[in-house]
């Protein structure tokens, strides 16, 4: 280093630099892999939601997101058959919230679902295709569904912290988390999650159908009820079957 | 392209691991803890990387977050090792070597600011002015904290220089 004091000793240059390479000798690194994984779970755990399910069942990823704080959510069944197509139109999303919120019509939401924090500004793919719907169900109540499709399995999955266009990085916007396990992508397993964000109330489900993402977030309609949310699940999987 | 930069980071990553590691070791002591600190870093690294990677060293980074992290975590942890060490004697470590283990027990002996300012320039490789701007001092206190702190290992480690009354090496050092 230029500005080492000169009466620094060679013996403790020798003794740091032994110690760099004995550790170096030692040490197993986890992989770059496992710290992608691990800050991109975090991202989408920060979007205010815990990751309610995931499943693989013969090509089809089904993903849920959901419950903003203090909840740990349990695992959804996928349903076996799938969902027959349908479109998620207001008719289907006052089916699915049965039990929770009503009066569900299409038109511009009265308040943003947007997610906190700044945006994501990595290296993302990019959908080939991208639309949005609004919806209302009262003057502080509203919802978007956000539909991307890719080309291809992978570029869908390595966007997945693009979904969430106001999510950044759990330190900066001050949530507490469990950092996911591994075996979230293929088990089924929940995970809690708390976030200090005073915006809770946005709730963000995702539903992966092979190249095509949705992504419903719904704002000022109170908490999710787990029969809702599966049932939402199941609607928005039903549309990526169209 | 997201592959691209894949490539890169892991490549930016297997090339610094092992100087991330040592940083965070040379604080913990405890080679687990200082791996854990060191993924944590990288954690946080790669949603920055696009910023990152143009840094001129973006290493620089991840150490600092590591030595950061580990000088919280020895923190947390005190409490407890004073505690331990009061009640039972060391378990013997296996792993690193003897020497390197003196070292960190050294380390560990000689009071916390010091210890900052010799892991974050001798291992880290910070210089005096990122350092004091790291901890919010002015250079002159972060030469002083380096002065006494390899004074004080060269004390502890051998039988090398004595300490002047003032606390700085001699110049024979």
């Amino acid at each position: 280093m230029s500005d080492r004091d000169p009466l620094d000793t060679v013996d403790l240059d020798v003794a740091f630099a032994d110690l760099t390479a004995d550790v170096g000798f030692r040490t197993h690194a986890p992989g770059a892999d496992r710290a992608i994984r691990s800050a991109r779970r975090r991202r989408l755990a920060s979007a205010g939601a815990a990751l309610a399910i995931t499943a693989m069942i013969a090509g089809v990823v089904v993903g849920g997101l959901g419950l903003p704080s203090n909840q740990s959510s349990s695992p959804v069944a996928i349903p076996d058959p799938l969902p027959r197509a349908q479109t998620f139109d207001a008719t289907a999303f006052n089916e699915a919230a049965d039990g929770w919120t009503q009066g569900w019509t299409k038109g511009a939401s009265p308040v943003s679902t947007d997610l906190p924090c700044a945006a994501y500004d990595g290296d993302l793919p990019h959908p080939l295709e991208t639309a949005t719907t609004e919806f209302h169900a009262g003057p502080r109540i509203g919802a978007t569904l956000l539909l991307e499709r890719f080309d291809s399995v992978e570029n869908m999955r390595n966007s997945l912290p693009g979904v969430y266009p106001g999510v950044s990085a759990p330190e900066i916007c001050g949530g507490d988390y469990r950092d996911l396990p591994d075996e979230i992508w293929s088990g089924g397993e929940s995970v809690g999650f708390e976030m200090k964000d005073g915006r809770t109330s946005i709730y963000s489900l995702v539903v992966l159908h092979e190249t095509e993402i949705a992504v419903l977030r719904v704002a000022g309609a109170g908490e999710l009820p787990e029969a809702t949310r599966e049932r939402l699940v199941f609607a928005l999987l039903a549309d990526l079957r169209t | 392209m997201a592959a691209d930069s894949r490539k890169e980071f892991t490549a930016f990553y297997t090339a610094t691991w092992d100087r991330t590691v040592a940083c965070a070791f040379a604080i913990t002591g405890e080679l687990g803890a200082a791996e854990d600190v060191a993924q944590e870093a990288y954690t946080k690294a790669w949603p920055r990387w696009s910023s990152l990677k143009n840094y001129d060293e973006p290493s620089a980074w991840v150490r600092q977050v590591a030595t950061r992290q580990a000088i919280s975590r020895w923190r947390r942890n005190r409490v407890a090792r004073v505690f331990l060490s009061r009640s039972r004697p060391p378990e013997p470590v296996a792993g690193p070597s003897e020497t390197t283990l003196a070292l960190v027990r050294a380390l560990a002996e000689i009071p916390e600011a010091q210890r900052r300012a010799v892991v974050m320039h001798h291992v880290a490789g910070f210089g005096i002015g990122e350092i004091a701007e790291l901890e919010g001092c002015p250079a002159g206190t972060v030469k002083a904290r380096l002065a006494r702190g390899r004074a004080a290992l060269a004390a502890l480690l051998g039988p090398h220089p004595e300490p002047t009354t003032n606390g700085l090496e001699s110049s024979h050092v």
